[in-house]
């Protein structure tokens, strides 16, 4: 017994040298939302670069939903156990900017001498994650835009040859999907990204004073006074007459709605298009979001996680960090994961890449969110929302979408009731800043 | 005759004794409790950058709020529902049970299964079968009955969906708890009533209730506890408190507002009024309920 203990006990102590001889590599901690079936691209990434070179060692961690991981992040950060790099989703960015525990990418990359030219990387992107004097506070990582997706079958037998361009035309087509046997016209994921956010940027439209926040913590919402009222309006009467069927809040109702084939067009994220090929069962394709008639598209608005730096290391260990961010914005890296998971990709260059290898032809979807995010020059109004609290304000405003949905407040009186709550939530966050 | 020991004149000693439950205590209770408090009257940032005490403000901010007093209702609704058809559906299940002369432990495991599910993975399924355009169960409400069924724009439909779910889960826990009480009443007298021409209704009335009364008190305690604190992960997964705030119940705010939000003082000031709440109700449950409960001498 006793030599058998000793034994082991020098097998630990030997292990335990070895590993300490071969010069432990530097690790760097990362913390990430697990993202199903995602994660595995992503454990790709992280092996290309730990594989390409030894000084450096990723260790990636899931931390369950954008939220929880976002939580245990703030749990570290006040135990003084962060990561150096944490996905946070870009509602979070207002939060992350305050947050006093940031080390910003642009920043960091310039200490670390990587001559980056930012003017490579496609604008609309980053503009989500820029200061007002654009300087990028994080790098996109998980970002996607709403397109149109519709079920190509349907199309057909409705005798529809291609996708509608206006929403007055798009509630044409539905009419004609509805008399072709389609009983659900239309559904959207991430209603409030749609057609509040998303509709109010193609269209040049404020959400907020402002500058929809960029230049301040004082900003008051203002799209209970533009025409997303008009589109709220007409969402409600589609609802009435069976056009539109609403399939519940954020995106994980809307995707099997439609990739069961019972609604024939949907609205959701270009990310959604891995999850389609998996499960529909019919030709889908993908167009960019309706306009208004008369008027010329702007910029659609991104979403999705970035990756933040966070303070507080040391300064070796942010060579590492600065050399695996430059590893995943390389071309190669950006067009694998583009293609892996549906994600845009951040650079022209991977852009670039990808369409010449040919992978649009074949898989058109994939290229509609970025010629969408570069239609028209981006304004002020388009270049990002920035204001704190959203997850709050967000509930507020599906809540009362809710309520023009069932009918129980018109568009205009449910969006001033989703402006008074959403104000006081944004003097809320004001307010727990210490101003 | 059991064992009195008197402290009386060795009280450090009994101080000493308590010490390690009153620390125990103390950090897993009291200590929390009473950060809550004090972020209630506090207004700070997640990252615990700036705090600023605030007084009342955080109160005022949930009680001037008309969504506030609408989860109140809800909430009532809520936790009436689930814990009445819980408590009764435990009963009925345990009656039944307690009957079966072959099979009983196979029917005693499927009732029991439910409450190993994890609440939001009862969430999810639910609404995998309760969806208005994709749910199986809902589909055949609708093309089979001919029953609008649409728990995401009509509140009571969301109600109604939320309550079977959460008194689902809990029917394991009060059916396990009904079946041993039950099978603690001496057969002797419920033979005695059978003879004496008592039907079953009449044995349950008259006999079998009324023996079983303290259990019934300590499930109702116990499933009115469980509605208003324990169902937010349900709420969470199946409605997020709509349509329109239908089921927008006390705790998910709490939930919602705290850990999805990250407003620390909004969300204390939710919990202090709501832990004020669930202690006079159950004070009024004591105190006027337990009166009719008849314990074993």
């Amino acid at each position: 017994m006793r030599k058998r203990l000793l034994g082991a006990f020098a097998g630990i102590v030997s292990a335990f040298a070895a590993s300490v001889a071969a010069a432990a590599p530097i690790e760097i901690q990362f913390w990430h939302p697990t993202l199903g079936p995602i994660d595995d691209a992503l454990k790709q990434q992280i092996d290309s670069f730990n594989n390409s070179q030894s000084a450096y060692k990723v260790v990636a961690s899931g931390r369950g939903t954008y939220d929880e991981t976002f939580n245990a992040a703030i749990a570290g950060f006040r135990a003084n156990k962060s990561p150096h790099l944490l996905v946070v989703i870009g509602q979070g960015t207002q939060s992350m900017l305050l947050s006093g525990a940031v080390y910003p990418v642009q920043d960091l990359l310039a200490a670390e001498g990587y001559k980056i030219d930012w003017d490579n990387y496609i604008q609309p992107v980053l503009n989500y994650y820029r200061t007002k004097d654009m300087k990028l506070l994080s790098l996109p990582f998980s970002v996607s835009t709403p397109i149109l997706w519709y079920n190509k079958d349907g199309f057909a037998k409705a005798g529809l040859t291609r996708p509608p361009v206006t929403w007055d035309e798009m509630g044409e087509y539905l009419t004609k999907l509805r008399a072709a046997g389609f009983e659900c016209g239309y559904t959207s994921g991430w209603q409030q990204w749609v057609h509040v956010d998303n509709y109010s940027t193609i269209h040049d439209l404020p959400i907020a004073t402002l500058h929809n926040g960029l230049d301040g913590l004082a900003a008051t919402f203002t799209y209970n006074k533009t025409d997303v009222v008009k589109n709220i309006a007409r969402l409600q009467s589609w609802v009435a007459d069976g056009r539109y069927t609403y399939s519940g809040r954020q995106g994980s109702s809307a995707t099997p709605a439609f990739a069961s084939g019972r609604c024939a067009m949907m609205t959701h994220s270009s990310a959604v298009f891995s999850s389609l090929q998996a499960s529909a069962k019919f030709a889908f394709e993908a167009a960019p979001l309706p306009y208004e008639a008369g008027t010329t598209p702007h910029n659609s608005l991104i979403g999705g996680g970035a990756l933040w730096v966070l303070k507080g290391h040391k300064p070796e260990e942010y060579k590492g960090v600065a050399a695996f961010l430059a590893h995943l914005a390389s071309p190669d890296q950006q067009a694998k994961w583009h293609k892996d998971t549906g994600y845009m990709p951040i650079t022209k260059a991977a852009y670039e890449k990808v369409k010449a290898e040919g992978y649009y032809d074949k898989y058109p979807q994939q290229e509609v969110a970025i010629t969408q995010v570069q239609r028209g020059t981006p304004t002020l109004n388009t270049m990002t929302v920035r204001l704190g609290n959203a997850n709050q304000y967000v509930a507020a405003l599906e809540e009362e979408m809710e309520a023009v949905w069932a009918n129980k407040k018109t568009a205009q009186q449910a969006m001033d009731d989703a402006v008074r709550r959403g104000n006081e939530i944004l003097r809320r966050f004001e307010r727990q800043r210490g101003n | 005759m059991i064992k009195r020991v008197n402290f009386q004149r060795h009280k450090p000693l009994a101080f000493l004794l308590l010490a390690p439950q009153m620390l125990v205590l103390a950090i897993f209770v009291f200590w929390p409790a009473a950060q809550a408090l004090y972020q209630a009257f506090t207004i700070t940032d997640p990252f615990g950058q700036h705090s600023t005490f605030v007084w009342f403000d955080n109160f005022r901010d949930v009680l001037t709020s008309p969504e506030y007093f609408n989860s109140i209702y809800r909430t009532a609704i809520f936790s009436t529902g689930t814990t009445a058809s819980a408590v009764l559906a435990g009963l009925g299940f345990a009656v039944l049970v307690d009957r079966v002369a072959r099979g009983k432990s196979v029917y005693r495991l499927m009732i029991i299964w439910p409450y190993a599910v994890a609440p939001v993975l009862a969430g999810v399924l639910w609404l995998f079968l309760f969806h208005p355009i994709y749910g199986a169960i809902a589909l055949m409400l609708k093309q089979g009955f001919g029953i609008p069924w649409n728990p995401l724009l009509d509140g009571s439909d969301a109600m109604l969906l939320v309550i079977v779910a959460a008194a689902w889960k809990q029917v394991s826990y009060n059916f396990v708890f009904f079946l041993a009480a039950l099978q603690a009443i001496p057969r002797s007298l419920i033979e005695a009533a059978a003879i004496d021409g008592a039907g079953p209704i009449r044995r349950f009335v008259s006999i079998v209730f009324p023996l079983i009364s303290p259990t019934t008190f300590f499930l109702l305690v116990i499933n009115v506890v469980y509605a208003f604190f324990d169902t937010f992960g349900i709420i969470h997964a199946l409605t997020q408190g709509g349509p329109g705030g239908a089921t927008d119940i006390l705790v998910y705010k709490v939930y919602a507002d705290g850990f999805l939000g990250l407003d620390l003082g909004l969300s204390s000031a939710q919990s202090v009024i709501l832990m004020i709440l669930v202690i006079g109700l159950t004070a009024v449950q004591f105190r006027y309920l337990e009166r009719r409960v008849k314990y074993a001498q």
